[in-house]
């Protein structure tokens, strides 16, 4: 993946098919999947048949097929849309069982199937619909740390893009949890039953009574536990929600106003000078226009996407920032020194060269004018953990500004002082957020600023 | 102060809106009346004759105050609390003009004491008709403190 870069310089990401308003529904329909998750204590299939429900009115999915063998057997469960053919199924769940033999890596053993009606798996007949194979979609599932122990294979309508694939991992990801999680709380009450099964005093019964009281204590209180944890979660996305609804009621109007505006203007005029600076000015809407809706976009994959953390090295990362600021850093005649080498970290990559990225970028941009930018990059470790400094002899921020100014669109001067659109350091501090890290910043007025990030070290793996 | 006696406040960061008050004040021939404060620490300094707005002259005090919600350092929303607890400047009349039509900001607005809550309006023709209205209402007609 290419790093979702933003800013005048930036090429513009590559757009996701849909409109934003597809991505908060969407962000509604996780919330509605977590909240059923939470309270499932049913069986697997019911679960996945809930969530497949929900999952087909934001994917024009044709089929779904899940195999997994988190369990003592291994289990299958078919979806499909009423009109599919007894063929087209069999082929659909050929292609889920060779991804699923793939993805585990392993001689799969016969999968038991749970659809009445629908045998195992058949190589697919050769004169069936040879379908595009950007319309399937085959996601491991899988939980930290452990082998994919299944995979959940879909089939959609059209071919599925990248923010499909976003939500459907993160569905998956979700999936596997609880699956794993259903297994092996079913294995534990086996066990127990076992163990019990043996002792049949009255004492014993009244203790294996009191065991049980106490699991489902045990049970509630981790249920409670976690819905609390989901609904900060969700809290969470809902304050980004009404940024977003807030900025695009706001930001986004603006320059389209702003294009009709000098355009009525335009009508009016005869004046060859005056028309240019129209004409400049609506290309100058138009383009902050677009700034404006890739920099939501950046934000809102922020939220979306899953973070994977790894080794990552700090050295690797701010050389790929300097040569994308190359020419800023030319044109303003600033240096950009840094110490060599700089630790490793445990992070993701294309976030961190982002969160990188916006703060070396806002270090070379609010100097005061005249002045050529001169920015240090340190770094510090401490107790295993590392901070990033990045440190500038520019305009420095006021305290009571320090907070803000990490807020979706909070910025402190006009555009014709400073240009940007404020979401570089709310990137940065969700970003750290995300990687288990934290941000800051040190500063006075007059004094230059020192902005600071910090995240684990790297965990090299055993 | 103006010659025309009465001063309009506008708190608006952006430069293009800036110019399509600046084009509609003087379509109407007011183009003395118009003061801009860049965002809400400015505007908080303007009401209160201090920092770069001491001269009164240069800066008389306002009839009435344009008050844009999204700017930088205090929002539009600040602007309105800080006014609340200041006896000189709450009767001044504020009126919100802005992007938004959400209801929420709205509701937020008159909760804080706006005066009245104005869309920008879209259209440059537009913007010349609401500027006259709103002198005509809010400076012709309405009694002011
Ligand atoms: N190094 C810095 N020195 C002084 N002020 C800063 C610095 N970095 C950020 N700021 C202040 O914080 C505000 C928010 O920064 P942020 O990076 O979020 O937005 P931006 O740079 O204005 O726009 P964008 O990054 O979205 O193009 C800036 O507008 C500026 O006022
Ligand atoms: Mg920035």
């Amino acid at each position: 993946m290419t790093p979702p870069r933003r800013g005048r310089h930036a090429a513009p990401a590559r757009e996701p098919r849909r409109a934003p308003e597809h991505g908060a529904k969407r962000i509604g329909t996780l919330y509605e999947i977590s909240k059923l998750l939470t309270h499932f204590v049913s069986t697997t299939e019911e679960v996945v048949r809930a969530l497949l429900a929900i999952m087909t009115k934001e994917l024009p999915l044709r089929s779904a097929v899940l195999i997994e063998k988190a369990g003592e057997r291994p289990a299958k469960i078919v979806w499909h849309a009423p009109e599919f053919s007894p063929s087209e199924l069999e082929a659909a769940e050929a292609r889920a069982r060779t991804s699923f033999d793939y993805l585990t890596r392993t001689a799969a053993p016969e999968p038991e199937s749970i659809v009445p009606g629908t045998g195992a798996a058949a190589p697919p007949p050769s004169d069936a619909p040879r379908p595009d194979p950007g319309k399937f979609l085959s996601l491991p599932l899988i939980v930290q740390g452990r082998p994919v122990f299944g995979v959940l294979h879909l089939e959609g309508e059209a071919p599925f893009d990248e923010a499909d694939l976003a939500f459907a991992s993160a569905i998956s990801n979700q999936l596997a949890i609880t699956i794993e999680r259903f297994h092996a709380r079913l294995k534990e009450l086996e066990m127990r039953r076992r163990a019990e099964a043996g002792e049949k005093s009255a004492r014993r019964e009244l203790s294996l009574r009191r065991g049980v009281e106490s699991e489902v204590r045990a049970l509630n209180a981790d249920l409670e536990r976690r819905v609390a944890e989901r609904t900060a979660q969700f809290q969470e996305t809902i304050r980004e929600l009404h940024a977003f609804t807030y900025s695009i009621a706001h930001d986004l109007r603006a320059p389209l106003r702003h294009i009709h505006g000098f355009s009525d203007l335009l009508l009016g005029t005869a004046d060859e000078r005056t028309l240019q600076s129209y004409v400049s000015r609506i290309k100058a809407a138009s383009e902050g226009m677009d700034v404006l809706i890739n920099d939501l976009l950046a934000y809102s994959r922020l939220t979306l996407e899953d973070v994977k953390l790894e080794p990552v090295s700090l050295s690797e990362i701010l050389a790929g920032v300097r040569s994308e600021l190359k020419g800023e850093l030319e044109s303003r005649g600033g240096f950009l020194e840094a110490a060599d080498p700089l630790p490793r970290v445990q992070g993701h990559k294309v976030q961190l060269k982002q969160a990188v990225y916006n703060l070396v970028s806002n270090a070379l941009k609010f100097t005061a004018p005249g002045v050529a930018p001169r920015v240090s990059v340190t770094a510090e470790e401490r107790d295993g953990r590392v901070r990033l400094w990045v440190r500038d002899n520019g305009i420095g921020i006021a305290p009571e500004h320090q907070e803000r100014i990490f807020g979706v669109f909070q910025r402190l001067h006009g555009v014709e002082a400073y240009p940007g659109t404020g979401i570089g350091l709310a990137i940065v501090r969700r970003a750290l957020e995300r990687m288990k890290g934290s941000s800051g910043v040190e500063s006075r007025p007059g004094e230059g600023s020192r902005f600071w990030i910090e995240l684990p070290k790297e965990q090299v793996p055993a | 102060m103006s010659p025309r006696g009465f001063v309009i406040l506008a708190v608006e960061d952006d430069p293009d809106d800036v110019f399509f008050l600046k084009t509609a004040f003087a379509e109407l021939g007011l183009p003395d009346c118009l003061r801009v404060a860049r965002d809400g620490e400015e505007a908080v300094d303007y009401l209160q004759g201090q920092g770069a707005f001491a001269d009164r002259g240069l800066y008389p005090p306002p009839s009435l105050v344009l008050l844009d919600l999204k700017l930088p350092r205090k929002s539009g929303f600040e602007v309105l609390e800080w006014r609340r607890l200041e006896p000189a400047f709450r009767r001044i009349p504020v009126l919100v003009l802005t992007s938004s039509r959400s209801q929420a900001d709205v509701a937020h607005a008159y909760d804080l004491g706006a005066n009245a809550f104005l869309v920008k309006p879209i259209d440059a023709r537009e913007q010349v008709r609401l500027v006259a209205a709103i002198r005509s209402f809010w400076l012709d007609l309405n009694l002011l403190p």
